[in-house]
């Protein structure tokens, strides 16, 4: 079954996490065009070209690609087969932060890239049982539902510009709790985050329709639930 | 029918930005007076208007979201309701925002008092698609409702004939209503009701079913209301036991349960009185956010604004201020000529018409500084300010509203002072108001220019510049040092509305300005006079017996030489020759040179010389000489004195007066024999940037948040002020600076 197969995929590769990445982005670059050059790949890792005539040149070495001087490059049989094993880790990462952790897809992605060369592979095969786990199990089950709910709300001082969420529940005391409620923040009211003041506080919220400021500090007592937009 | 049964009063109340003002202008017109509610600092305003056989007063309640009672604005309000009881309360709420705006209206149903809803700025409303069906919201709130557009006055005579008839009990729709809480809270109300009920005359004076309500909320200022009465201890015994039931059957705050009780209540009412029609537009707020809030952008505009706002100040405000100034003149010249010589014409002259009058000088300048800040305030601006200004302020421990207050204060430090009304924690107000004399104001500028001018010639607008930044600084470490004295209190949240961007009407700018700048005359007057006349007697008195009798003397020695010789030339040569017309004219200098040097000994041995000379061992150490000294004494009454007293204790004419003098100030200040060096030069700059802010803005410190500060901030701004010339002086020298 499939854990036999993810075995084979979460393998350690025994190489450099920057080399995993040039062999990684190559196979996407060659999916997705005919040809692959010097200048794509830098393009696509923000690096400089001479860095990457460098680690292809050590790459083309270890016989994982074939590249020559101001020609295309692409991988070897071998290349092709670590490349696959980095980006299956790098999908089932990204499947857990965006579909099990309910994170938006660029997050989930930026995530995915930064951990996928860190983690043993007795970690990502664990981690493959759970996503795949999470996956089978049927969506309206009450513990998914429970766990959705857990993880969508959040301090409304976390969402972003543009974010639209609903109120859950009010954490503050006193004076801020009452001036709170007044001004409408209630359970189940709509809140959009319109944006962070030039200083990244205080913040502005469009609530029943109307523009209200506050600091960052008090936006952590409002519990918020985001809007789905990105999940599934 | 008797008078008092001819007049009727009316309590406006309602959300900040709902158009109250508006609506109060357009009730009353002119016709209001502003004062304080009693107590406390918060503005009363009345008006009164006549209709048919009655005359309506009509009192202007704080702005306020809702009447629990935690800040003063609540209370004051609250109290008003409760116990004057007004015949009629005008409710006015924002029609394009009923779902927050009636919360206002929920309590008002609970205290139980006779209410007209009045929906105001329905144009816009409309605009945004809301249509309203104003029938059935006053038959399902019990209270007529009226549909106004404050700014066109659209609705006024509506408003007027339903306070009418509410007044006379012959609205049909009027009725008692009381807001469902649902059966469990219903019992636990019903419960307290009846703890209550065993008081006999509570009823009278409270609703009982508000009192339980508010019991229920566990409010303390409702408490505290009950005190006095007998079974105390069992009813607050009773709302506690309800309290407890309540809490544990909702797992919550029973106020939290009773509040989305009533916003229910609300969302069933607007269900049935509210139809929304179109979508939405682009929000023209929203568009102006974008390009006033702009990450890169919002700090240039605001700098912008601030600049415009100063230059109208200055450049507009000079021309009424020079017509102003030339009254003035004009009005002391005719006294001089009038009045007898002796001490009155002195007093009226020099004491009363020239110190109001140099304080009355600046009326047009603090007028339009007035009149920018209300159309910054009305135009929703300003809250845009405290929101990109905030993050700073809040690091200063103070409140982002508080920006603009200390950018006014290099204008002027009293209407300044004045306008940190609008911030809410008294906390928060007590730092703002005492860091404002540090920002430098526009009188200490020729002072300034005075002697960085003369000391430091070509840098003397880095020197200028640098006195600013240091005012600014020094007023940063004392919002720190105050923020460390002062009692921690819960600070005021920044939680407030962006209220949506609104082009003021002309006329309620105007009525603004004018209720400011009437209540700057009323509240100043008094004071600066009394002052006045306090300044004239120790500058004039006593009078050195010594002085008068040598300048006599002089006088009469001059002349006599004029005479004799004059006397010559003119038989020689005749009364009109060249020689003569010089003689003349050499005469007439040598004379106003004697006048010069008679007033700076009477200044020197007047009660303020003899002051200025008593404080010098403490002006030894700055480097100060005596008149630098005197000279700062006299500056205690406004900043711009300093320069002319300067003139005349260094007996030559102030800069600007009439040319009739060899010998410049500016001259005289560098002339070795007084001693003055550009260090010495910068500690008085210093000294005058620090010390005691003048009379003005001592009184208006005092008015608005008590004598006790005003006093705290004399000697505050003393102390520090020493201290740091000291410091800076000494330091100079050790550095061998000149």
């Amino acid at each position: 079954m499939k854990i036999d197969h993810a075995r084979d995929m979460f393998e350690s590769t025994d190489l450099s996490s920057n080399m995993e990445d040039y062999l990684e982005t190559i196979a996407v670059l060659s999916r997705a065009h005919r040809v692959v050059r010097v200048k794509d790949i830098a393009k696509s890792l923000k690096v400089k070209m001479p860095s990457v005539t460098a680690a292809l040149g050590k790459l083309s070495e270890q016989g994982l690609v074939n590249y020559e001087k101001y020609g295309y490059v692409d991988l070897t049989e071998r290349g092709k087969a670590i490349a696959d094993k980095v980006y299956s880790r790098h999908e089932c990462l990204m499947d857990f932060f965006s579909e099990v952790l309910r994170m938006d897809a660029e997050t989930a992605d930026g995530e995915a890239c930064r951990m996928e060369h860190h983690l043993a592979p007795q970690s990502c095969r664990q981690l493959y049982k759970l996503v795949e786990y999470f996956k089978r199990a049927d969506a309206q089950s009450p513990w998914r539902k429970e766990l959705a709910d857990l993880l969508d709300e959040r301090p409304l001082s976390e969402l972003s510009e543009g974010d639209e969420a609903m109120i859950v529940r009010i954490e503050a005391e006193g004076v801020l709790k009452k001036r709170l409620i007044e001004l409408g923040f209630r359970r189940g009211a709509s809140i959009a985050l319109v944006r962070y003041a030039p200083l990244q506080d205080p913040l502005q919220v469009t609530i029943q329709k109307y523009s209200i400021s506050l600091r960052v500090e008090e936006a952590r007592a409002v519990i918020v639930k985001l809007k789905a937009k990105t999940v599934e | 029918m008797t008078p008092s049964a001819n007049s009727i009063t009316v309590g406006l109340i309602g959300n900040p930005n709902c158009g109250k003002t508006t609506i109060f202008n357009a009730l009353t017109g002119a016709r209001q007076k502003v004062a304080n509610w009693s107590g406390v600092t918060i503005e009363k305003r009345e008006g009164s208007f006549r209709t048919g056989e009655y005359s309506v007063r009509v009192v202007d309640l704080p702005g306020i979201y809702s009447l629990s009672a935690y800040s003063l604005e609540e209370i004051v309000a609250r109290d008003y309701i409760i116990h004057e009881q007004p015949d009629v309360i005008v409710n006015i709420v924002d029609a394009g925002n009923l779902e927050r705006n009636l919360y206002l209206t929920t309590q008002l149903i609970n205290i139980g008092v006779r209410v007209i809803l009045v929906l105001n700025m329905s144009d816009e409303a409309e605009a945004k698609g809301i249509v309203i069906d104003t029938d059935t919201l006053g038959t399902l709130l019990g209270m007529p409702v009226v549909r106004t557009v404050g700014t066109r006055n659209d609705g006024i005579g509506r408003l007027i004939a339903a306070i009418i008839a509410v007044a006379e009990k012959t609205a049909p729709v009027v009725r008692h209503l009381h807001i469902d809480y649902g059966a469990d809270v219903e019992e636990e109300i019903q419960a307290v009701q009846r703890a209550i009920r065993t008081v006999g005359d509570i009823g009278e004076r409270y609703s009982t079913r508000w009192l339980a309500i508010r019991l229920l909320e566990n409010d303390c200022d409702v408490l505290a209301k009950l005190e006095g009465f007998p079974n105390y201890a069992a009813i607050v015994g009773q709302a506690e036991r309800s309290r407890r039931i309540l809490e544990k059957n909702y797992g919550d705050d029973p106020a939290m349960v009773l509040t989305e009780r009533r916003q229910g209540f609300v969302t069933g009412l607007l269900k049935e009185a509210v139809r929304r029609v179109s979508v939405e537009k682009t929000d023209v707020s929203e568009r102006i956010d974008r390009v006033l809030m702009n990450r890169y952008l919002g700090y240039p505009i605001l700098l912008a604004f601030l600049w415009l706002l100063f230059q109208a100040t200055y450049v507009l405000g000079e021309y009424p201020k020079q017509g102003i100034q030339w009254l003035v003149d004009a009005l002391s010249h005719w006294l001089a000529l009038s009045l007898p010589d002796g001490a009155v014409k002195s007093l009226v002259v020099k004491g009363v018409v020239g110190g109001v009058g140099g304080v009355i000088v600046f009326l047009p300048n603090i007028l339009i500084l007035f009149l920018g800040v209300s159309f910054l305030e009305d135009s929703g601006y300003m809250a845009r300010a405290a929101f990109i200004m905030d993050k700073i302020m809040h690091r200063l421990g103070i409140h982002g509203k508080s920006f603009i207050p200390l950018i006014m204060g290099f204008g002027c430090n009293v209407p300044a002072i004045m306008a940190t009304r609008t911030l809410e924690s008294r906390r928060d107000r007590i730092i703002t108001v005492l860091i404002n004399p540090f920002m430098s104001c526009s009188a200490r500028l020729p002072v300034y220019v005075l002697f960085a001018g003369v000391f430091f010639a070509q840098h003397a607008g880095t020197v200028i510049l640098a006195l600013y930044l240091i005012g600014i600084a020094i007023a940063f470490v004392t919002s720190r040092l105050f923020n460390m004295l002062l009692a921690k209190t819960e600070s005021a949240p920044f939680v407030m509305e962006l209220p949506p961007y609104r082009l003021p009407t002309a006329r309620s700018t105007l009525l603004h300005v004018w209720n400011r700048a009437s209540q700057y005359l009323k509240k100043m007057s008094g004071p600066i006079l009394a002052f006045s006349v306090i300044i004239w007697v120790i500058s004039e008195y006593p009078v050195s017996e010594t002085a008068v009798r040598a300048h006599a003397e002089r006088v009469q020695a001059a002349q006599s030489a004029h005479r004799a010789s004059y006397g010559e030339i003119a038989r020689r040569e005749g009364t009109t020759s060249v020689n003569a017309s010089a003689l003349k004219a050499q005469h007439d200098q040598a004379i106003a040179e004697i006048a010069r040097v008679y007033e700076r000994e009477k200044l020197r041995h007047s009660s303020i010389g003899i002051i200025g000379r008593a404080i010098h061992p403490a002006m030894e150490p700055l480097g100060f000489n005596w008149q630098m000294g005197v000279s700062l004494v006299t500056g205690v009454f406004a900043k711009e004195v300093v320069v002319s007293s300067l003139g005349v204790l260094y007996a030559v004419n102030a800069p600007g007066a009439p040319a009739t003098c060899t010998k410049s100030l500016e001259s005289e200040l560098t002339s070795p024999e007084h001693g003055i060096t550009p260090l010495r030069a910068f500690t008085y700059m210093l000294f005058v940037l620090l010390y005691i802010p003048c009379i003005a803005t001592i009184v208006v410190i005092g008015r608005e948040i008590g004598w006790r500060w005003a006093a705290v901030s004399v000697a505050y701004n003393l102390a520090l002020t020493w201290a740091v010339c000291f410091l800076v002086f000494n330091a100079g020298r050790l550095l061998g600076l000149p």
